[in-house]
């Protein structure tokens, strides 16, 4: 299906391709004859892949008749290959696409609805038709039923359910133990042993424990917190839940997000985070216990947190001395107490070239023998380490019960706590909840997020939290059930195929080519000189020429084609005319936020470069170890985002980070930086300041080309430092000044990677800068059609920024060539 | 009133207090960075700036005197109550630990009074005291903890405080997946070959039987042990051999040597003693696919020729431990996580190939954009303007909406999974430093390339003669950015490279993150990693940004 829509358009270089293919020299070898190569993008590290794949291939090595298989691993390296799926996406949409990947299960249904997936449902059901006594076939009642249902849509299966996990309350006993009088007089009370304090059970429980646990010195500041309901890994889903709620209708053609008990889920949240002191003070208190690289539950600065199974082993192996327990997250009375699964899942992607053999690996990989490999590999791991491996929860039942027992239970050197955690985990799988399989479940993930955000910050109604909860859902609800809506009631447009975009880019060369000439040769009246120097001009700039032709401008054109589509990467694109455009305008708030946001991005453009230029002219000084402190000053330039991120967080700490404590020292009292929706964006600036060294380069080489006997004119007529500066310096540096300029300002309005490494966009959509919201649509919701629309109304705001820059720069540049 | 050079070293001294105050300000985060590169697992919290300097003990079994933090009035408590209770509690632990002597191992013994158990012990209790039991008599406050106390809780705290050498189980893993775990034999034992240490077996409640050494390096600087143990696998199978042991965290060097039938293999590189729990080590024969795979947790074998262990069915393995003297002991564990780095991934090869992208993408920079802003600044010609706009607005669209067309293009050239998609380019330019070039190469005045002219120099010698040296600094700084984009750059290889092979440091160390991401310590290391060749290609380039070529005397 893919293939189809890609290959004519590809087909034109295709005949370079096979030139070049006589170059390309270590492009995957061929298979040998009679054999299948299968490639496989899963998560086990290299070492692993040849001890786990060994078995699969001896049992496929031709010796039954059938083509021996052979499977080459490509590791995929993205952290999470559904927040970051380009790499999948390029490679479906290339028609080269994997045999097998893992992926993450909550994605499925979203990846599947678009045709990204190959159905299995025939597969599967052929091996239970035939009733083979292969011991890999696969029976959906060996699975935990919700990691089953989270891999079917529609009624279809598109994955293999392989690890899952779930969640529950983790808590600390020895402060349990210390307030338990307290805690025992609020209902507080181990089941087991009564008398002794336990964790809270239900929702009135849960509220006076988190009371009664959070401390406070003497001057009112939170010491210890008892606990915060999105701390861990609950979020509102959990919640909703515990509550009764559901997020989705049974057809799942209506989001109810905004249902009552969800409401009310919230409205609680909410009201834990006002007993603390407000969702503010709240985060303040969490991002000050960030910088400990130890996190505030293993710390005890967090007496309780929902949590994931693999949180076990944190715990193992940072605080062996920690007393704790697990147990149910605590729900309403009377209503039942759950938890929340999600893990990952083997697919098939469509246009896949060996479906047979790859749900063979699939059956392989979901067996006992690959979960033993796996599991070994990974104890040796942490072994070498002296640390303690808990063995991850297979999706399958037989399997976990029976690794549990064999790897955890078993083991005398682990210890019980640890055990009686996973009991928990494990007996309560069956009845988990998992999120709705459905065609927009990242947006509607998003939306929970935004929702739970402005719910907990009292966003629309400060005083009534029940309404402000129910208006930041009603939002969110609106915003999903339209994306719904455009899939289940599909206005008909009329497709679009690939030929008139490659029709019309060779066309569009050609008229560019032709007012070229028609140009060319009405100026070509001049001399015999200044015709050479014309040739000369196109000779010496052909590289950037053939760049733009073959790799530039087809692409660009191609995304001005989609901005008129709808286009969701995996289907033929249909023509849509301006609507993405009038959506835009008209019906997307977050266009207008991200906006705002990006131009007030901007003002850190001139800050920037007058910072860079102070540290340029101080460096351009000749003095004792100048090679030195050059070095030092560009360091920050040099740093890897992801260290860099980890820095600033810790810098930015309102209660404990550098930058606060510096400016109580000055005396003044520190705003609460990435955690404060006004001063996110100022936080990012100042971020970037930090940073302005690496313009230093191009200001220290444009200062070194001021020649000196313009400063000693410049002395002798009795100008000062002051003087010298505005009438020389300026002057002399303006090309350079324009260049900072213009490419500081095209920089800043595709400002991406911060809030995409730090805030995510947050809080309260105070980061989410234009291009962020741009990625958000093209590959987190696949509406690439629209990013695309997005993409072309910035480069229409930055064009016309940029020709008023260059238009004002005929006033104040100066050149020396023009002088 | 001053002289003239009074006045030059007083602005020279306040800008050498200006540059250092800001240099202080500029690095104060990489001194964390790479402090925290620096520390173990164990460390990360609290939070500290100079990483733990290993104890340098000499002699092993030890108690570890800053394993417990020190027990503090908790907030609530007044300062009064609990000076007071101090002491008697300590008083009331340290006897009522002393009354489980018959409940403990026996060789508990001599270490049952030291204050790093009664303090751990004293820790451990008072992060459940509630506050109310201070408002009692120090007597009653102090019977609160002593009661409490079980033997399994002094057992814990010994466990962390007691720091010992361990042998335990071996196991050897063959190539085609069978594992034998050997008993070690009666007639075989681990013993001491030479060095000042001694043996002594002990079973640890519920932990396997160990061999615990205890060694005194003030008597000598090395000691070896070694076992025979029965192999029955073909020598030629035998794929890695795994050690159980516990070690001291003393940071002292383990090197082995394993003899099989007259062969001899010794480790390529040592372990250490830096750990305090329970850990496994693999010794691992190389394989022919060392070199690409990543996550290496093992050390390797090297073969050292042949030996005089002969005996057929049995395996020798010997353990060389060497003194580290505090020094060595505080580098061993310092660059440890360095050396983890280098270990788990196949960094040789990661480097190659960043190598090759980096040269010859500032090759092509270089080149390309230098030849196309000369077009742009320097001649004349129709559509000029309008072509430079064309090339500023390619800078003006989003990546992410371009991106899977240009993965088609190259894919369709039969680029995908080669490293041409991620070199190809730069030889066309980028807009950037067309951009930047095109500024630089306005600011040198005609004249020059006048008088050349009216010597005979065509456009291309202009070019390579006059303005290129010209804008020197300029190609400087371009080639430092194209360094520092091949070299960071992450997103492309991703998409462009399914192959181990080809793949960059920058995204093996990536993946690094995805395994290890936990590893706080690691993860700096890594960063370091990263940083440090940039860093030292800046220092040895900074110079070039600042060889201005002064045009006086030409205009002048």
């Amino acid at each position: 299906m893919i293939a189809a829509y890609v290959l004519p358009g590809s087909s034109l270089v295709i005949v370079g391709a096979c030139l070049f293919t006589g170059v390309c020299g270590l492009a995957v070898g061929a298979p040998e004859e009679a054999s299948i190569t299968l490639y496989y993008w899963g998560n086990e590290g290299d070492t692993l892949a040849p001890d786990l794949l060994q078995g699969f291939e001896a049992m496929h090595d031709g010796s039954d008749g059938q083509p021996a298989i052979r499977v080459i691993m490509g590791q995929s390296a993205s952290v999470n290959r559904t927040d970051d799926p380009q790499r999948l996406l390029c490679a479906v949409a290339g028609g080269e696409p994997p045999d097998v990947v893992f992926f993450d299960r909550f994605a499925v249904g979203e990846w599947a609805a678009r045709g990204a997936f190959r159905s299995l449902q025939d597969l599967y059901d052929r091996d239970i038709e035939t009733g083979t006594q292969d011991p890999f076939t696969l029976r959906e009642g060996d699975f935990y039923p919700p990691c089953w249902a989270e891999a079917c849509y529609d009624g279809e299966l598109f994955a293999v359910p392989l690890e899952t996990d779930n969640r529950a309350l983790y808590y600390n006993t020895d402060l349990l133990e210390k307030h338990g009088d307290a805690l025992i007089a609020a209902g507080c009370v181990d089941p087991d042993r009564p008398g002794r304090a336990g964790p809270p059970r239900t929702w009135e429980q849960l509220l006076r424990a988190a009371e009664i646990l959070t401390e406070r010195d003497e001057r009112g500041r939170l010491m210890r917190v008892g606990f915060i309901p999105n701390y861990g890994n609950s979020w509102l889903y959990i919640y909703g839940w515990l509550n009764g709620g559901r997020f989705m209708s049974e057809d799942g053609r209506t989001c109810t997000l905004n249902a009552p008990e969800i409401v009310d889920a919230l409205a609680f949240m909410t009201s834990i985070y006002d007993l603390m002191g407000g969702a503010r003070a709240v985060s303040a208190f969490q991002s000050s216990q960030e910088g400990a690289d130890l996190d505030p539950f293993l710390a005890g600065k967090i007496a309780m947190r929902i949590d994931g199974n693999a949180y076990l082993e944190s715990i193992a192996n940072l605080r062996r001395d920690m007393r704790f327990g697990v147990t149910l997250a605590p729900a309403p009375e009377g209503k039942r107490r759950l938890g929340w699964c999600g893990g990952w899942s083997l697919v098939i992607p469509a246009g896949a070239a060996h479906p047979e053999e790859a749900w063979e690996l699939i059956k392989y990989m979901a067996s006992r023998p690959a979960y033993v490999v796996k599991t070994e590999a990974m104890r040796q791991q942490a072994r070498a380490a002296g640390n303690i491996h808990i063995p991850l929860i297979s999706a399958r039942r037989d399997i976990t019960e029976w690794a549990m027992e064999h790897y955890l239970y078993e083991d005398p050197t682990i210890d019980e706590q640890l055990k009686e955690g996973m009991r928990v985990f494990v007996e309560n799988l069956p009845a988990s909840k998992y999120r709705p399989v459905t065609p927009v479940g990242q947006l509607l993930w998003n939306e929970q997020v935004r929702a739970l955000e402005a719910g907990i910050f009292r966003r629309y109604d400060p005083d009534d939290p029940g309404r402000n909860a129910k208006m930041a859902l009603d939002k969110g609800t609106a915003v999903v059930q339209k994306a719904l809506d455009a899939i289940y009631k599909p206005e008909e447009h009329p497709k679009l195929t690939w030929r008139p975009v490659v029709v019309g880019y060779l066309m569009l060369l050609m008229v560019v080519a032709g007012g070229f000439i028609w140009y060319f040769k009405r100026r070509l009246s001049g001399v015999g000189y200044v015709r050479q120097e014309y040739y000369a001009g196109y000779l010496f700039a052909a590289p950037w020429v053939i760049g733009f032709i073959v790799f530039g401008g087809g692409p660009i054109v191609f995304s001005l084609f989609m901005s008129f589509c709808k286009y969701d990467v995996f289907s033929s694109p249909e023509f849509v005319g301006l609507s993405n455009y009038s959506d835009m305008f008209f019906n997307d708030p977050l266009f207008y936020k991200s906006l705002g946001n990006t131009v007030f991005m901007a003002l850190g453009v001139p800050l920037g470069m007058a910072v860079g230029l102070g540290i340029a002219m101080l460096l351009s000084h000749e003095t004792k170890g100048m090679a030195v402190y050059r070095t030092v000053y560009y360091l920050p330039a040099i740093m890897p985002v992801v260290a860099a991120a980890i820095l600033w967080r810790w810098i930015f700490n309102p209660e404990e980070g550098v930058l606060n404590a510096a400016l109580q020292w000055v005396g003044l009292r520190g705003p609460a930086w990435l955690q404060d929706e006004h001063w996110s964006k100022p936080g990012l600036i100042v971020m970037g300041l930090w940073s302005a060294g690496g313009g230093m380069v191009v200001w220290l080489a444009g200062l070194k080309g001021i020649p000196k006997h313009l400063y000693e004119a410049a002395e002798i007529d009795g100008a000062g430092p002051l003087r010298r500066f505005w009438s020389v310096t300026l002057p002399m540096l303006s090309p350079y000044i324009l260049f900072n300029l213009v490419m500081g300002l095209i920089g800043t309005f595709q400002i991406f990677t911060q809030a995409y490494v730090m805030t995510q966009g947050g809080p309260l959509d105070s980061t989410l800068f234009f291009a962020y919201a741009l990625f958000n649509n093209a590959f987190r919701y696949m509406k690439m059609g629209y990013a695309s629309a997005m993409a072309w109304v910035l480069f229409g705001i930055v064009l016309v920024l940029t020709l008023i820059q260059l238009r004002l720069a005929k006033r104040w540049v100066h050149y020396e060539s023009e002088s | 009133m001053f002289s003239n050079r009074a006045r030059r070293v007083g602005r020279s001294v306040t800008l050498q207090v200006v540059l250092l105050l800001g240099a202080a300000a500029f690095a104060a985060p990489f001194v964390w960075l790479f402090g925290t590169s620096c520390k173990t697992a164990d460390e990360m919290y609290p939070p500290r700036w100079i990483p733990e300097v290993p104890a340098g003990r000499a002699a092993s079994p030890y108690i570890e005197l800053r394993e417990n933090e020190r027990p503090e009035c908790p907030v609530g408590v007044r300062k009064a109550d609990w000076i007071e209770s101090k002491s008697a509690i300590e008083e009331a632990i340290a006897a009522r630990v002393s009354t489980f002597q018959d409940e403990l191992p026996p060789f508990y013994g001599p270490y049952l009074q030291e204050t790093a158990l009664v303090e751990g012990l004293f820790g451990k209790f008072l992060r459940r005291a509630p506050e109310t039991v201070f408002d009692e008599t120090p007597g009653r406050v102090a019977g609160w903890f002593a009661e409490r106390i079980t033997a399994k809780d002094v057992a814990e705290v010994f466990e962390r405080v007691y720091r010992r050498l361990s042998l335990s189980q071996v196991a050897f893993h063959g190539w085609d997946g069978s594992v034998e775990y050997p008993e070690i034999s009666e007639e075989y034992p681990w013993k001491v070959l030479e060095g000042p240490a001694e043996l002594v077996t002990r079973r640890e409640g519920l932990l396997r039987p160990a061999e615990e050494v205890h060694y005194d390096f003030s008597k000598g600087e090395a000691f070896c042990v070694q076992t025979v143990l029965p192999l029955d696998m073909n020598p030629e199978n035998m794929k890695k051999v795994v050690l159980a042991w516990h070690s001291d965290r003393t940071w002292h060097r383990v090197w082995a040597c394993l003899e099989i039938a007259g062969e001899k293999w010794n480790a390529a590189q040592p372990a250490f003693t830096g750990s305090d729990r329970w850990q496994e080590t693999t010794w691992q024969r190389r394989g022919k696919n060392d070199d690409v795979v990543m996550m290496r947790p093992w050390l390797t074998l090297a073969a050292a020729g042949e030996s005089d262990f002969t005996e057929p069915g049995y395996a020798r393995l010997t353990l060389t431990c060497l003194r580290a003297s505090g020094w060595g002991a505080a580098w061993n564990k310092y660059t440890n996580n360095y050396r983890e780095v280098l270990r788990l991934v196949p960094f040789g090869r990661y480097v190659r190939n960043s190598a090759i992208l980096v040269v010859l993408n500032v090759l092509g920079q270089i080149v390309g954009s230098s030849l196309v802003a000369f077009s742009f600044s320097r001649l004349r010609w129709p559509g000029r303007d309008a072509c430079f706009l064309v090339v500023l607005a390619t800078l003006m669209i989003p990546a992410q909406v371009t991106m899977i067309p240009v993965f088609l293009i190259f894919k369709s050239l039969g680029w995908y999974n080669t490293l041409r998609p991620l070199w190809v380019v730069s030889f066309c330019g980028s807009a950037f430093y067309i951009f930047l070039l095109r500024q630089f190469m306005r600011g040198i005045p005609r004249d020059l390339e006048d008088s050349a002219r009216i010597d005979g120099c065509g456009y291309f010698g202009i070019y390579a003669r006059i303005i290129v040296p010209l804008v020197k600094p300029a190609l400087a700084a371009i080639g430092i950015f194209t360094f520092m984009g091949t070299w960071n750059d992450f997103m492309g290889p991703l998409i462009y490279l399914n192959d181990q092979r080809l793949y960059p440091l920058s995204l093996g160390l990536f993946a690094l993150q995805v395994f290890k991401g936990a590893n706080f310590g690691l993860m700096m290391a890594a960063a370091v990693v990263m940083t440090l060749p940039v860093v030292v290609v800046f220092f040895a380039a900074q110079r070039h940004f600042i060889q201005g070529i002064t045009l006086t005397g030409l205009k002048g």
